[in-house]
């Protein structure tokens, strides 16, 4: 499959990057700064675009599916985050729409329905994107992590609608199999759920969605 | 007899031992201490002198954990060693309230610009991640301490391809070349036991992008174990490439060089510690260590003060030309600036034969050693931030600098102190002692006796049932990863995007005027002598 990825310079979209090209996928990565091109290179992505450099929006018309990782940017400074990430996801999803790309799959962060404490924090009105992306005609995957960690990954998750339980963590490693695994499955079609680390092993655990 | 008189009977017994027993033993020592004619203070205060002894013998201890303050004890404090112990165990370099630093005194700075690096701007290579285990601390009270250590996901911070630095580039088959600047100096098996060398090995492969420096003592299988790149120490005594007669064995040589995992040859003509040959004696020479070293089990070896095999540049530099042909891999050699008017007759001598060593590694006085001599130890050899720049200098004048990388050591052992050795004109580093601390070394100071507390610096199989290579190792790993991270952290302070970019103009030196010298003064302060002592 064709895979753009967005945020891929992320450090979770580095383990994208890598597993996508492990699996077999080419891949589109789309980063925020010129000087990762190197690492992209290096993780087998097959094309780079860097933000802000050009329109590259004709770049999705050779995709079958898109992987939008939300990642602050590191240049859009303490405040602005939401704006942007937000005009990102919107980007995105009509550009998807426009060149017909058949799968949309998001990576947004657990407890979605918390609004932000102060206006500064990243992880404030994460729940508009994905309401926005449901509205819209495009098949979609909305995957919502518990905190993720730098622990090496586990291989193993727990799927749920909702992670009742709070202090739940995943791996970043972990995080980035599932998306990938997300992509070639059917069972993820139009669906929208946490995960954290658990018991079932990341393919197991996304057949058994739905 | 009853019961009470028994007891009664007892306790007078009981307490009769505990008068008489002492007193008999006071009068004991008093005796034999005022009749023995050796220490002068027990003869005039029998007893009581003892404590002199006492005291003096549980002295560094006690000024090392109670006494000496943070920046004072040598060869390293207790500040140096606890920022290597803290890099290894919790992968943790932060400090709270401010430097402990004596800014009045003099030294070298690093300048930064106005205007830093950003993190996504480093030329640094995280792609690969090194799975490793670090420590976290639960709870920290009076008495106890809770910890646990976890697996931990970490950014290896190598550098860039093109960025890597490599040994031998242009003349051998087989060119070295390593993505990271910090390795670890010649440690030899013997010197420490296997199971510190084999954390060190299993710590090193871990973390990649560095090598290891096998001492002059041989290659071992525990040098192997952790299957890290490998650079083999060559002395005067040859030791596991030699005859049995003690020539040199080019056949033992040629073997050496086929292992894949060992990348290149170091010739030691001498080292900070030790301006001359080393000295092992028969009792640690076991059948392993012979096997080693290619030399009879049980007796003496007194190295030669230097190579049998070469007595002038042209011999050696024909020397090196036969190893790296016969070998196919990078040949360096190990040096200390002493001298300028032989550096400066051999430097001259690579640009008029075109030969000459791929790397050269240059010791500072300062560096350390197993056993050496105190008069050596002390005074012999210039400290490493005075030969470095001298060296490089040299290098650039007889235009030869592109040809041979310089690797430093010398009490590198903190990124601060090796950004500045790179400033200075080295290329890589090396580090011992702050290895040996990684792997759970106390600084003890007992080297040379074999009976080091921790089981890192002997052989002694019963003192080293106390390190747990599985547990070191990753202390090992963490430990040279920080190290490059600070590089990284400070190459971005002095607005460059890789710590391979550090020169002279990145560095200044402050007197304790605090006057601001450059380093130019500096390296030409040493040619001035040089020319002093010659008129």
């Amino acid at each position: 499959m064709n895979v753009i990825v967005i945020g891929a310079d992320s450090q979770v979209g580095q383990f994208v990057i890598r597993n996508l090209t492990e699996r077999g996928h080419q891949s589109i990565a789309v980063i925020n700064e010129e000087n990762k091109v190197h690492d992209m290179k290096k993780l087998g992505a097959s094309k780079i675009e860097t933000n802000g450099r050009g329109d590259f929006t004709a770049a999705f018309s050779e995709c079958d599916a898109v992987i939008f990782i939300s990642d602050s940017s590191p240049k859009t400074g303490a405040g602005k985050t939401v704006l942007v990430d937000h005009q990102a996801v919107l980007d995105a999803v009509q550009a998807a729409q426009q060149n017909g790309v058949k799968r949309f799959i998001m990576m947004s962060a657990v407890r979605v329905g918390e609004g932000p404490t102060s206006s500064e924090e990243m992880i404030g009105a994460k729940d508009r994107p994905d309401e926005w992306i449901k509205e819209e005609d495009i098949v979609h995957t909305i995957v919502r992590p518990a905190r993720m960690t730098d622990e090496p990954g586990r291989g193993k998750v727990a799927i749920a609608n909702s992670i009742t339980e709070g202090g739940q963590t995943i791996p970043r490693e972990d995080v980035a199999a599932l998306l990938v695994a997300v992509l070639e499955s059917e069972t993820a079609l139009n669906q929208v759920f946490e995960v954290a680390s658990g018991d079932m092993a990341i393919d197991e655990a996304v057949q058994a969605i739905g | 007899m009853n019961l009470t008189s028994v007891l009664i009977t007892a306790l007078i017994v009981f307490i009769l031992l505990l008068i008489v027993i002492p007193i008999g033993f006071f009068i004991y020592i008093y005796i034999k201490d005022d009749r023995q004619k050796q220490h002068a203070i027990l003869r005039n205060f029998p007893v009581i002198g003892k404590v002199r002894y006492f005291t003096e013998h549980i002295g560094p201890e006690l000024r090392q954990y109670l006494f000496e303050g943070d920046n004072e004890a040598k060869p390293f404090s207790r500040k140096e060693y606890q920022d290597i112990v803290k890099a290894g165990k919790y992968k943790e370099r932060l400090v709270g309230f401010g430097s402990k630093r004596n800014f009045t005194e003099d030294g070298f700075y690093i300048r930064n610009t106005l205007f830093p690096k950003q993190r996504e701007e480093m030329k640094v290579d995280n792609t690969e991640k090194i799975k490793t285990r670090v420590y976290k601390v639960d709870s920290d009270n009076l008495f106890t301490r809770k910890e646990h250590s976890e697996e931990r996901l970490i950014d290896p911070f190598y550098l860039r391809d093109e960025d890597a630095v490599i040994l031998g580039e242009n003349t051998c088959r087989h060119p070295f070349k390593v993505r990271g600047l910090v390795g670890q100096s010649g440690m030899s098996f013997g010197a420490l036991g296997e199971r510190a060398i084999t954390a060190l090995s299993k710590g090193l492969g871990l973390a990649g992008g560095t090598w290891m420096n096998t001492g002059e003592g041989g290659l071992s299988e525990y040098h192997l174990e952790g299957h890290p790149d490998i650079i083999m120490q060559i002395g005067p005594d040859l030791f596991g490439v030699r005859k049995p007669s003690g020539e040199f064995s080019w056949e033992a040589f040629k073997k050496k060089s086929e292992i894949e995992n060992v990348r290149a040859f170091e010739l030691k003509l001498a080292q900070g510690a030790k301006t001359r040959g080393g000295h092992v004696e028969g009792e640690k020479v076991t059948e392993k260590i012979a096997a080693i070293r290619l030399v009879e089990p049980g007796k003496t070896i007194n190295s030669p003060n230097r190579f049998y095999e070469f007595d002038d540049v042209p011999t050696m530099f024909d020397f090196i030309e036969q190893l790296r042909s016969v070998g196919g891999k990078p040949v360096g050699i190990k040096i200390v600036v002493g001298d300028l008017d032989a550096l400066e007759n051999m430097i001259s001598y690579m640009r008029e034969s075109g030969k000459g060593p791929d790397f050269i590694t240059v010791d500072g006085g300062e560096g350390g050693t197993g056993a050496t001599f105190q008069e050596l130890a002390d005074t012999v050899g210039l400290p490493i931030m005075s030969a470095l720049p001298v060296l490089d200098e040299m290098l650039k004048k007889y235009g030869v600098r592109d040809r041979v990388k310089v690797i430093a050591s010398g009490k590198l052992i903190t990124p601060d102190k090796i950004a500045i050795a790179l400033a200075l004109g080295a290329d890589l580093v090396n580090i011992a002692r702050g290895f040996m601390i990684s792997v759970g070394c106390i600084m003890a100071q007992v080297c040379h006796n074999n009976t080091c507390p921790v089981g890192v610096a002997t052989t002694d199989e019963k003192l080293q049932d106390g390190l747990v290579i599985e547990e070191k190792y990753y202390r090992v790993c963490n430990y040279v990863v920080s190290l490059r991270e600070g590089l990284y952290n400070l190459a971005a302070a002095a607005g460059i995007d890789s710590p391979t970019k550090f020169e002279r103009k990145h560095v200044v030196y402050k007197d304790e005027l605090g006057r601001l010298v450059p380093l130019e003064d500096i390296i030409m302060a040493a040619e001035r002598a040089q020319r002093k002592k010659e008129a």
